[in-house]
């Protein structure tokens, strides 16, 4: 045995778990003090207190900051976190299932299903359980999607290659894309709502939504925590999985459900927000290893961290006026998902 | 352990039809089959990755799919042809993943006996020095050994193989295959092995299944394939059953086509090349001839198209010995370069005799015999070579080309009448054949050797008796001319 190794790997990887905790700390905190309205650190961290202790700390601060802190820059930024995690958590689970580097919720086309489950129910205004309406509507599309995008790959008898993979979700995606397209042509004066979930935008949305988006995000994440192990087994692919004593069918089932769960919620509190769920993943590998264990909670951490950052550039970089933040994220997703692809293919290049 | 009734099964028809096979614990079976044969899905219908159509699989006499995943992941491992991982795992985690049907509770860690198990199988593999490196950019020799260390991890009590050496060179394929045959020995493992090598799968299996087009043939005992038979049915090619060195496992070799296209019969005229000095005598061949000889060089069986004899003194070979120069081969071997003879197609004697006392006697048979036979009186003394009280030096060596082809035991059949036929001519001329002959190697040796091109579809063919009284009678004839013609040497 080499117990030296294992104790040394063991604290190399609690201090990524501290450091990662300690950037989200600080990315929030940031994220809270850099706004166009300047409120002092001492500020903020007195509001927190007040508000977290339940009003037994008395503050002297006026009551528009604290509307200001605790109303609309708290929420928004724990909701770009716990988004940002949602997204990252998927991606790698998607990724891990299909033994795919470059699946997410986006390439997979669950973003647009989802996007076109919610663009519906704002379109025909929909209400069946109230607020539930919604996130409920965007999760089947997000499942939808995703079956269609299966069969496909399935259909195309090339198996589940990454190509035709990736190929299946660029025309799953194109078609729902055209769908919410006539959707948007159609209509009238729900384009504005419409609009909004397409582009993927963080402002504006306050505990309520965060309180929407948590238990489906709670539930995901742990149902994909529970199957690391079979994430890992599957890198050998679903055969060989079964080999090794993996129920493939059940498992996979659960963890599609889990991941589509996490991200058709993100997606419908936040729109379609592209490359989080990418290149999220890969880094988290990078620092890490593959293994499933640690890939799941730190993508989380730094997903949510990743997101809170965007969305903090979003809202200042043209301050007032804002961007959405999604395309803060393709920015600067989109060359590094260039770089993971041309990596790939080099790495494929040399074992062959 | 594992029992297979009337199971039928495939993905679009049935590639396997009513098979029955049970497998006893600790057994090694290798199934053979050409491409399509319905190997893999035999496999995959006995691993459960496909459900049967009809029959049943047993597992240590309970139906497959009454296990759950996890217990019959307890029970076999697979070892899949060539898997591609997604992910740069490390080889430590690879092998790791076998573990994973004894880990229990949600968060999977390894126990004390988890890492065990793990350490074993690395140690086993010999990947210790290798675990921390990304799987992905190993050679493909030592992915396979890593998925092998991540099947033993596992701990199951079968382990199926789907051609595993599939892309390996052959020292890998050995190494492998050791590696399991080791395992099944002291661990008592069952395997079932599909292999694409009849060779290899000769050498370490217990039995062989022979899948052909989906329907099974059993050998059970390994020495029924010494008869090429089953083998030469289930290829529809033709296979020669040849005799392992060192092991008593039937071994086979293949036969070009080719091979039946050049028939010409040799015209004894322009046949060979004969270069005889005061060095050497050397009959060089236009093709080549399996020989069975015990020529110094080249020794037993091989294919040679140089035939040779190196004349050394007395005085010479004393110097060898003082020099230390201990065995004949060395001193051959240094001969054949000297005089520009490739090695690897020769076959030398070296001779103290002078080589102007060599005879040669060829004839040209009626086709598809030809002989050429060399007689050669090896002494230094010719005189005292005819004195009949100095017998060790009654030396006579025989060479004896063919053209066609003859088996093994028609070699040693041929070499057996020449033999006699010589001693027959000795005998006449008042010769008794020498005492222990050849016992000190460094000694003049008898050469005795018989040389066929192995063209053609068989001398044997056309009639035993008198393919082998052709052979008495030109070594008779050849040894009493070579006599006769050193005895005018002498008279002279």
């Amino acid at each position: 045995m080499h117990p030296i190794s294992t104790k040394r790997e063991i604290s190399g990887k609690v201090w990524i778990y501290v450091l990662a905790l300690g950037l989200v700390v600080a990315i929030g905190l940031l994220a809270l003090l850099v706004s166009s309205v300047q409120v002092p650190v001492a500020d903020i961290l007195f509001i927190l207190l007040h508000k977290l202790s339940g009003g037994q700390i008395s503050i002297n601060v006026p009551n528009n900051l604290v509307t200001i802190i605790w109303e609309i820059r708290l929420p928004r930024v724990l909701l770009a976190l716990g988004v940002g995690a949602g997204l990252a958590v998927s991606g790698a689970a998607f990724q891990g299932l299909l033994r795919n580097p470059l699946a997410d919720p986006y390439t997979l086309g669950v973003s647009s299903g989802a996007a076109l489950g919610a663009v519906l129910v704002i379109f025909f205004k929909i209400s069946l359980v109230s607020f539930m309406t919604l996130p409920f509507f965007a999760i089947a599309g997000g499942l939808s999607a995703l079956v269609l995008v299966f069969g496909l790959t399935r259909l195309s008898r090339r198996g589940t290659s990454i190509e035709t993979l990736v190929l299946a979700g660029i025309i799953v995606s194109a078609f729902i894309g055209s769908l919410i397209s006539l959707l948007i042509a159609l209509s009238g004066e729900e384009l504005r709502g419409i609009l909004y979930w397409l582009f993927g935008s963080l402002s504006m949305r306050g505990w309520r939504y965060l309180a929407l988006y948590l238990p489906f995000f709670v539930v995901g994440t742990v149902v994909l925590f529970l199957h690391h192990r079979e994430l890992n087994a599957l890198a050998f692919g679903e055969e060989a999985a079964y080999h090794l004593g993996v129920d493939v069918k059940r498992k996979r089932g659960l963890i599609l459900i889990g991941a589509s769960l996490v991200s058709g919620a993100a997606v419908a509190v936040s729109g379609t927000i592209g490359f989080v769920g990418l290149i999220i993943p890969h880094v988290v590998r990078l620092l890490v290893g593959p293994d499933h264990k640690h890939v799941l909670p730190l993508s989380m951490l730094l997903g949510g961290s990743f997101l809170a950052v965007a969305d903090m550039t979003a809202r200042t970089i043209i301050a007032p006026q804002e961007l959405p933040v999604g395309v803060i994220t393709a920015l600067v997703g989109a060359p590094v998902f260039a770089f993971l692809l041309l990596r790939a293919n080099g790495q494929r290049g040399k074992s062959s | 352990m594992i029992e297979a009734r009337q199971l039928s099964g495939g993905y679009t028809q049935f590639n396997v039809k009513e098979v029955n096979l049970s497998v006893e614990r600790g057994q090694f079976v290798a199934i053979l089959g050409p491409n399509g044969s319905g190997k893999t899905t035999l496999l995959k219908l006995l691993s459960g990755a496909l459900a049967p159509k009809k029959g049943e699989v047993l597992l240590k006499g309970k139906p497959l799919n009454r296990y759950s995943t996890k217990e019959k992941a307890k029970l076999i491992s697979v070892l899949g042809q060539e898997e591609q991982v997604a992910f740069d795992f490390t080889v430590e985690e690879v092998v790791a993943l076998g573990r994973y049907p004894h880990q229990k509770g949600w968060f999977g860690l390894l126990s004390p006996q988890d890492r065990k198990k793990i350490e074993e199988a690395l140690v086993m593999t010999r990947l210790v020095h290798l675990r921390h490196h990304p799987f992905y950019q190993l050679s493909g020799g030592e992915k396979q050994r890593v998925l092998l260390a991540k099947a033993l991890a596992q701990e199951a009590e079968a382990l199926f193989l789907d051609e595993p050496t599939n892309h390996l060179d052959i020292n890998f394929t050995i190494e492998m295959l050791d590696l399991l045959k080791t395992w099944q020995q002291s661990k008592g493992l069952t395997i079932v092995a599909i292999l694409h090598d009849v060779n290899v799968a000769a050498l370490y299996a217990d039995r062989l299944a022979l899948m052909q087009q989906g329907q099974l043939q059993l050998v059970e005992e390994i020495d029924q394939l010494k008869d090429a038979g089953p083998l030469e049915q289930l290829y529809t090619m033709k296979v020669e059953p040849v005799v392992h060195p060192r092991l008593d496992r039937p071994q086979f070799m293949y036969t070009s086509q080719q091979c039946f296209k050049d028939n010409k019969t040799l015209s004894l005229a322009d046949a060979y090349q004969l270069t005889q000095n005061k060095h050497f005598f050397h009959l060089h061949f236009k093709v080549p001839f399996k020989v069975m000889s015990n020529c110094q060089w080249g020794s037993g069986i091989r294919w040679a198209r140089h035939f040779c004899h190196f004349f050394l003194s007395h005085d010479q070979r004393d110097a060898d010995w003082r020099k230390g120069i201990p065995r004949p081969e060395e001193r051959l071997e240094g001969l054949l370069h000297q005089w520009g003879i490739p090695p690897h197609q020769a076959a030398g004697a070296i001779t103290y005799a002078q080589l102007e006392h060599y005879v040669l006697v060829e004839k040209q048979v009626e086709s598809p015999l030809l002989a050429v036979i060399t007689v050669a009186c090896p002494t230094e003394d010719v005189k005292s070579y005819l004195k009949a009280s100095v017998p060790e030096n009654k030396l006579v060596s025989v060479m004896l080309f063919i053209d066609g082809f003859l088996d093994d035991g028609a070699l040693v059949q041929g070499l057996i009448v020449a033999e006699q036929a010589k001693s027959r001519a000795m005998a006449e001329q008042g010769i008794l054949p020498a005492k222990a002959n050849g016992a000190n190697e460094n000694q003049d040796r008898e050469i005795m050797m018989i040389a066929v091109t192995q063209r053609g579809k068989g001398t044997m063919d056309s009639g035993v008796k008198p393919f082998y009284q052709t052979v008495d009678q030109l070594v008779y004839q050849a040894v009493k001319k070579a006599l006769l013609s050193v005895q005018s040497v002498v008279k002279q």
